[in-house]
C-alpha cells in the first residue's frame, strides 16, 4: 500500500512552455530548472521520462496540453515494458544495478540531452514501500461527539494515565537495561575466564591455535546466535535502531519496528552480539527497546499475542503513540548511560521530529525513572543496595580531578579536528559497504555468513594484536579480572589483551581511568586502525549493533595516545592521558553521529562531572563542524541509504518558485459523500492509496469536484467492517451508534480489504461518509509553494494536504511521496529522487 | 598549651617527612608516663599516642621495600589502633579531662579545624587498607604481642616458605655455578619450586578474587613477594622461556583469506537487481481513467 496516488503520468518533461506555467516563473528559465529537476536522479529519471512517452502521448489531457513529450532514443523505447494492466504504474527500462552503459536523452529541439555513466542504484531511489503515520487529529462527527462528553474527570484521568504509562516506560527500560547489563557482565565473565585459561596454558605447551580456535568458537556461537535471531526472527532489529525510531518519529511507518518480537530480538541479540566479541555496544539498541517498550506500554496490549489489557485505549493512535515512543528513547538513552538528561535531549536533538513543552515535562519522567530503576537494580546487583549516589554506577567511571587551560582548550578543539575527520572517514568507509552489503550481501545466508565472518575475524585481529603488541605492565597496576601474560615476562600482563579481554564498554572505561604509563603510544596506535576498521566493518551486518560505544572506544585509544605523546614533549606538562582519551572519544563519536547537545551532557552525565562540560562541548561542535563539510552523520546516511522518505527539518533550498501543481499527485481518487459500498470496495481493492477526498459536484477539465472533506482507508475499512450501510436513511445512526472507540479497537493493524467478509446484498447499499470523513483537513491553493506546502506538512505531522483550486474544486494531493522526492544537492539546486516500488 | 603544638608540629613534620630521626619526639616519648589506660591524664594520653604513631610510620617506612608492612608494622598498628579508639570513644571515664576543663576527645579532636590527630589515623588507615593487610592474617591476628611477627593466615604461611626455599634455590645455585652456565643451573634446578609457587599464587588470589572482587585483594606482602620472584626469575636469571610460537599463523592467514574470499564470491554470484520505478501521477497524464471520479462517461472522456 502506498499514501499518494501514484501514476503513470510521467512527470512533465517539458520541451517547449513546461514549467513556466504552473510555477509562473518565467518562461526562458524553464529550461534551467528543468535540469535541476531532472539531472540527479540519475539515468533513472531519464529512462522513466522514455517509458512515459507512449501513454502521454496516446492520452494527453487538454488541461496540459502545454506539455511536450520527449523523444527518447530508439534503444529506450525499445526496451520499454509498459504494463498496461497497472494503472498509472509503469515500468522503467530495465535498469540495472551495476549497468555502466550510457544513457542518451535529447529533447525536441535537440538542445538538451543527458548522459551517464552509471545506472541508478537503490541508493539514489525512494522506496514506496514505507507509509506515514496518521499525526494529525480526524476532525469528525464522532471526534466532535466524544470530545463533548468527556467530563473533567475523564480528562483528568487520561492526564494521570499519561503520566503513568510514562513511569511504567521508564521502569520497564530500566529492567531491561539490567537485564541486558547482568547477562553481558556474567557471560562475558565465563568467555574470558576460560579464554584466559586456555592462552596461559598455551603460551607453555605450544598449543597457541587451539586458544585462538577457541577465541573463534566463542565469538562464532554468540554471534551465530545473534545474527538469527535477527535474521529470521527480525531482520528490522539489526543495526542500532536509532535510524529507524528516527523515521518513526518523523512520521515514518517502519514496518514492524516497534512490535513485542522486534524487542525481543533486539534484547536478545544485542545481548549476544557484546559478548560475541563484536565492536558494538549495547546503547543505540537500548534506544529502541525503550521506544518498542513506549509503543507498546501505552497500547495496553500485545497484539502478537492476542493480549489485550484494555487499558490506556485512548492511546490507540499515531499521535499519542508517537510521544510514549519518544518518551520510551530517552529512557533508552538514559538506561544506556545512566544519563537522564542526556535522554530528554537525545529525543529533542536525535529523535523526535515533534515537541512541546508537556511533552518535555513527560519525557524527562520517563528518563529519570529510567535511569533511576537501572541504578537501583544494579546497587542491588554489586551488593550495594540503596546506595543510589554509589561511583560505581556512573557509566564511564568517576573522574576525581579533570583540570583545563585554555591552553589545553586549543588543544582539545585540534582533537575535535581530528575526530571529525576520521569520524568522516569512517562514515564513508561504512557508507561504500553498505552499498555493497544492499546489492551482493541479500541472501538470509550471506547475511548470517557475514556475520559470522566479522566475529572471527574480530576474534582473529584481537588476537593478532595481543601476538604481535608487547606492552607489559607489572601486574596490579590495573584493576583488572582477567590479565593476560602472553609474551610479557612473569608478573606482568599485556596491557593490550587487557584492552582486548573485556567487553567494548569496559575497555573504555579502562582508557579513560588506567593509570598512567598502563599503555604506550604505539600500542595504542596499533589498536586503534585495525579496531576503526572493524568497527566500520561490524556497523550495519545483521546483528543488533550500537555505534556509541565503539566509536568512544576509538576515540579513547588515540585521544590517550595524544595525551601520553604531549607528555612525552613536555614532560612536566598534561600529566593526565585520562582526560584526553575522553576527549578524543567525545571527538569521535561526535565525528560519527553529528550530536551535540545531547552527547555534551550525555558525557557529562556518564563521567559525572559537570566541570568538564565545555572543553566537551567545544570538542563536539568543532568535530560537528568537520564532519559535515564532508557528509551526513551515520545515522542519517542509513536513512538515505535505505530509501526512506524522510522529510528533513528544512524545505530544500530554491523550492520557492516551485507550485503545488508541479508537486502534487494528479488525478486523485475521489469519493461521493454518499457512496455505493461496491464502488468503496472497487477502489480499496484497486489503489493502494490512504486518503480519498470526499467531493461533491462535476468534474471540470483537470479538476476532481468540489472538495468536501477527507476520508481515509482505515476509515473505510473500518466502515466497512462494522457494515454501518444506511443505504440514505437520516435514522441509521441513531439505531447503530457507533464511537471513535469501535475506530480504535483494530488500530494498528487494520484488516486489508480483501479478508472483509461482504454479500452480494451489502455491496448494493451506500454509505454516509459526511460523518465520518475529516470535514475540515488541511488544505492548500494550487498556486501555493514547494517551501511553503513543506512546512504545513512538516510541521503539522500531516500524511495527506489537498491540492484545490480557487473555486474550491480538489485538483491534487500531496503526500510525504510528493514532498521528500525534492532534495536540494550538494550545489544548493533542486533534484527530485525516483520512487521504487 | 606551647609544648603541646610543638608536639603536634613534629609529629606533623614526622608524618611528612616520613623519617623517625627526630630525637625530640623520642625524648617526648621516653618521659611520657606509661600509666594504665584506666583514667589516664588527657596529655599523658597525648603523648601515648603521639609516639605510637611515630613508631607506626617508623615501621611502614622501614618495611616500604622489600615491601613487608603488613607483617611488620602488624603490631605498632594494633597498639596505635586501640590508643586512638580509646580517644575515639572517651566518655569521660578512661581519660580525664583536659587542663581547660573540656572532655578529652573534644580537646585533642574538634578544637581546630586542621584535626591532627584524625589525619593522622585517616593516614596511616589508607596505607593499611591499600596495602590489603586485613587478609594477611586470620581472624584472630595469629599471634600474640610476645612474638616478634605475626603469623600469616596459614595458606599464605605455606606460601611464604615455599618462597623462602626458592630463594634459597636460587641463592645456593647462583652461588656455585659460574658466569656463563649459570643461568641455566638456577632455572633447571628451581623451575619445579618456582611453578609450585606460581600456581599456588595464582590459587590463593583467585580465592580471593571469587569472595569479592570489590573488598577483598590477596594481601600485598604476598603480591609483591611473588612478584619480586617473579622479577628474579625472568629479569635478574633469565629464565623466562617464553619464545613466540608461529602456530597460529595459517589460521589467521586462513581467517583473512576467507573473508576477502566472502565478498569476491559475494559480488561474484551477485545479481542484477532490476528494481521497478513507481511514477508519480502528475498533471500531463490523465491516461487512466481509475483515478478520476468515477463520473458520467463523458466526463471519463473529457479526461481521457
Amino acid at each position: 500500500m502506498s499514501d499518494e496516488n501514484l501514476g503513470s503520468v510521467q512527470y512533465g518533461r517539458p520541451s517547449q512552455v513546461p514549467f513556466g506555467s504552473l510555477t509562473g516563473g518565467a518562461p526562458q528559465q524553464h529550461q534551467v530548472r528543468h535540469r535541476q529537476l531532472n539531472n540527479p536522479a540519475g539515468t533513472a529519471a531519464s529512462a522513466a521520462a522514455a517509458a512515459g512517452v507512449p501513454a502521454a502521448s496516446s492520452s494527453r489531457p487538454r488541461a496540459t496540453s502545454d506539455y511536450g513529450s520527449i523523444r527518447a532514443s530508439a534503444l529506450h523505447q525499445a526496451r520499454l515494458r509498459i504494463e498496461s494492466d497497472v494503472d498509472c504504474v509503469s515500468y522503467a527500462p530495465d535498469v540495472t544495478v551495476e549497468g555502466t552503459e550510457r544513457q542518451r536523452l535529447v529533447d525536441n529541439s535537440g538542445e538538451w540531452y543527458f548522459e551517464s555513466q552509471h545506472a541508478v542504484s537503490g541508493e539514489e531511489l525512494l522506496s514506496a514501500k514505507f507509509e506515514s503515520l496518521d499525526y494529525d487529529t480526524c476532525e469528525n462527527s464522532l471526534w466532535a461527539a466524544e470530545d463533548q462528553s468527556r467530563t473533567v474527570w475523564d480528562l483528568r484521568r487520561i492526564e494521570l494515565c499519561r503520566w503513568l504509562v510514562h513511569l511504567l516506560i521508564g521502569v520497564v527500560t530500566g529492567a531491561i537495561a539490567f537485564f541486558i547489563d547482568v547477562c553481558i557482565e556474567q557471560l562475558a565473565k565465563v568467555k574470558y575466564r576460560y579464554m584466559k585459561s586456555m592462552l596461559d596454558r598455551c603460551i607453555f605447551h605450544d598449543c597457541l591455535i587451539y586458544a585462538l580456535l577457541l577465541w573463534i568458537a566463542f565469538n562464532f556461537i554468540f554471534v551465530l546466535i545473534a545474527s538469527c535471531l535477527t535474521v529470521f526472527g527480525e531482520p528490522v532489529a539489526a543495526g542500532s535502531g536509532i535510524p529507524q525510531i528516527k523515521c518513526f518519529l518523523n512520521g515514518i511507518q517502519v514496518p514492524r519496528v516497534v512490535r513485542l518480537r522486534t524487542l525481543v530480538c533486539k534484547v536478545l541479540g544485542v545481548l549476544f552480539s557484546v559478548v560475541g566479541g563484536l565492536a558494538v555496544g549495547k546503547e543505540g539498541p537500548m534506544i529502541h527497546s525503550g521506544s518498542v517498550v513506549g509503543a507498546g506500554l501505552s497500547q495496553g496490549r500485545a497484539a502478537s499475542f492476542k493480549f489485550d489489557l484494555g487499558i490506556f485505549e485512548y492511546f490507540r493512535t499515531d499521535a499519542e503513540k508517537r510521544d510514549f515512543v519518544s518518551g520510551g528513547a530517552a529512557a533508552g538513552v538514559a538506561a544506556a548511560f545512566g544519563a537522564p538528561v542526556g535522554g530528554v535531549l537525545f529525543a529533542l536533538e536525535e529523535g523526535a521530529s515533534f515537541w512541546n513543552q508537556g511533552l518535555t515535562w513527560r519525557i524527562f519522567f520517563s528518563s529519570m525513572t529510567s535511569s533511576f530503576t537501572l541504578a537501583f537494580l544494579l546497587g542491588f546487583y554489586r551488593g550495594i543496595p540503596n546506595d543510589l549516589s554509589n561511583p560505581g554506577l556512573i557509566s564511564f567511571g568517576k573522574f576525581d580531578k579533570l583540570d583545563y587551560d585554555l591552553l589545553h582548550l586549543a588543544i582539545f578543539a585540534c582533537m575535535g579536528v581530528v575526530g571529525g575527520l576520521s569520524g568522516a572517514l569512517f562514515n564513508t568507509l561504512n557508507e561504500h559497504l553498505t552499498k555493497f552489503r544492499h546489492r551482493y550481501v541479500t541472501s538470509k545466508l550471506g547475511q548470517l555468513t557475514e556475520a559470522v565472518l566479522v566475529a572471527s575475524i574480530t576474534a582473529v585481529t584481537s588476537f593478532v594484536l595481543i601476538y604481535t603488541v608487547r606492552s607489559c605492565q607489572p601486574l596490579g597496576s590495573d584493576q583488572m579480572e582477567y590479565p593476560v601474560q602472553m609474551y610479557c615476562p612473569d608478573g606482568k600482563f599485556s596491557s593490550m589483551a587487557a584492552l582486548l579481554f573485556q567487553t567494548p564498554e569496559a575497555a573504555v572505561r579502562s582508557l579513560l581511568h588506567d593509570p598512567v604509563g598502563t599503555y604506550s603510544v604505539t600500542g595504542l596506535i596499533a589498536f586503534c586502525l585495525p579496531y576503526l576498521l572493524i568497527a566500520t566493518w561490524t556497523y550495519g551486518v545483521m546483528v543488533p549493533s550500537g555505534l556509541f560505544i565503539p566509536s568512544l572506544l576509538i576515540g579513547a585509544a588515540w585521544g590517550r595516545g595524544v595525551g601520553i605523546g604531549l607528555n612525552l614533549l613536555f614532560p612536566t606538562h598534561f600529566t593526565d592521558p585520562g582526560k584526553f582519551a575522553l576527549i578524543g572519544a567525545a571527538a569521535q563519536l561526535g565525528g560519527i553521529v553529528r550530536m551535540t547537545i545531547s552527547l555534551s551532557v550525555i558525557l557529562i552525565e556518564a563521567t559525572g562531572n559537570v566541570l568538564f562540560g565545555l572543553p566537551i562541548m567545544v570538542v563536539l561542535m568543532v568535530a560537528k563542524w568537520v564532519g559535515d563539510y564532508f557528509g551526513t552523520g551515520i545515522y542519517d546516511m542509513h536513512i538515505e541509504l535505505a530509501s526512506v522518505p524522510l522529510l528533513p527539518w528544512e524545505p530544500p533550498s530554491r523550492s520557492a518558485a516551485v507550485s503545488a501543481q508541479a508537486v502534487m499527485s494528479s488525478p486523485v481518487t475521489c469519493l461521493y459523500r454518499q457512496e455505493r459500498v461496491s464502488r468503496i470496495v472497487e477502489i480499496l481493492r484497486a489503489e493502494p492509496h490512504n486518503g480519498f477526498p470526499v467531493v461533491s459536484g462535476d468534474l471540470g477539465p483537470g479538476t476532481f469536484g468540489t472538495f468536501e472533506g477527507l476520508v481515509t482507508r482505515n476509515q473505510l475499512i473500518c466502515l466497512l467492517d462494522m457494515r454501518l450501510f444506511d443505504d440514505g436513511d437520516p435514522n441509521f445512526h441513531l439505531a447503530n451508534p457507533v464511537s471513535l472507540s469501535d475506530f480504535r479497537r483494530v488500530y494498528p493493524r487494520f484488516p486489508s480489504v480483501r479478508q472483509l467478509q461482504l454479500s452480494e446484498a451489502d455491496l448494493m447499499k451506500s454509505v454516509d461518509l459526511g460523518r465520518y470523513m475529516n470535514p475540515a483537513p488541511y488544505m492548500v491553493l494550487h498556486t501555493c509553494s514547494l517551501a511553503r506546502i513543506f512546512r504545513l506538512f512538516r510541521g503539522l505531522g500531516l500524511r495527506h494536504l489537498v491540492v484545490i483550486d480557487h473555486r474550491n474544486q480538489v485538483v491534487g494531493l500531496v503526500t510525504r511521496k510528493d514532498l521528500a522526492r525534492f532534495r536540494a544537492t550538494h550545489t544548493g539546486d533542486l533534484k527530485e529522487l525516483q520512487f521504487t516500488g | 598549651m606551647n609544648y603541646c603544638l610543638l608536639i603536634l608540629e613534629m609529629l606533623l613534620s614526622l608524618l611528612i617527612v616520613g623519617r623517625s630521626d627526630s630525637t625530640g619526639l623520642q625524648m617526648v616519648a621516653v618521659s611520657a608516663p606509661t600509666m594504665s589506660p584506666a583514667a589516664m591524664n588527657c596529655t599523658a594520653f597525648q603523648y601515648a599516642l603521639s609516639r605510637a604513631s611515630a613508631e607506626l610510620t617508623d615501621c611502614m617506612c622501614r618495611a616500604a621495600r622489600p615491601f613487608t608492612l603488613c607483617a611488620h608494622c602488624y603490631h605498632s598498628r594494633a597498639k596505635y589502633a586501640d590508643l586512638h579508639q580509646l580517644l575515639v570513644k572517651d566518655d569521660g571515664k578512661d581519660l580525664s579531662a583536659a587542663p581547660d576543663g573540656t572532655s578529652c576527645r573534644k580537646y585533642l579532636m574538634q578544637l581546630d579545624s586542621v584535626q591532627v590527630l584524625s589525619r593522622t589515623r585517616d593516614f596511616v588507615e589508607s596505607v593499611w587498607r591499600s596495602s590489603n593487610c586485613n587478609n594477611c592474617f586470620s581472624s584472630n591476628g595469629g599471634s600474640s604481642q610476645n612474638d616478634s611477627l605475626p603469623r600469616y593466615r596459614s595458606d599464605l604461611d605455606q606460601f611464604f616458605n615455599d618462597t623462602t626455599q626458592l630463594r634459597e634455590c636460587f641463592a645456593n645455585y647462583s652461588s656455585a655455578s659460574s658466569n656463563q652456565s649459570g643461568p641455566s643451573i638456577v632455572c633447571d634446578k628451581c623451575s619445579s619450586l618456582y611453578s609450585a609457587l606460581t600456581i599456588r599464587f595464582d590459587t590463593l588470589s583467585n580465592a580471593e578474587h571469587t569472595r569479592d572482587r570489590n573488598t577483598h585483594s590477596l594481601c600485598m606482602d604476598a603480591v609483591d613477594a611473588m612478584n619480586a620472584t617473579h622479577r628474579l626469575w625472568s629479569e635478574a636469571y633469565q629464565c623466562d622461556s617464553r619464545v613466540r610460537s608461529l602456530q597460529p599463523l595459517p589460521l589467521i592467514i586462513a581467517g583473512y583469506l576467507t573473508a576477502v574470499l566472502f565478498y569476491i564470491g559475494a559480488r561474484g554470484r551477485g545479481q542484477f537487481k532490476q528494481r521497478k520505478l513507481l511514477r508519480q501521477k502528475r498533471l500531463g497524464c490523465f491516461a487512466s481513467s481509475s483515478g478520476a471520479v468515477s463520473g458520467s462517461a463523458s466526463d471519463v472522456g473529457l479526461l481521457n
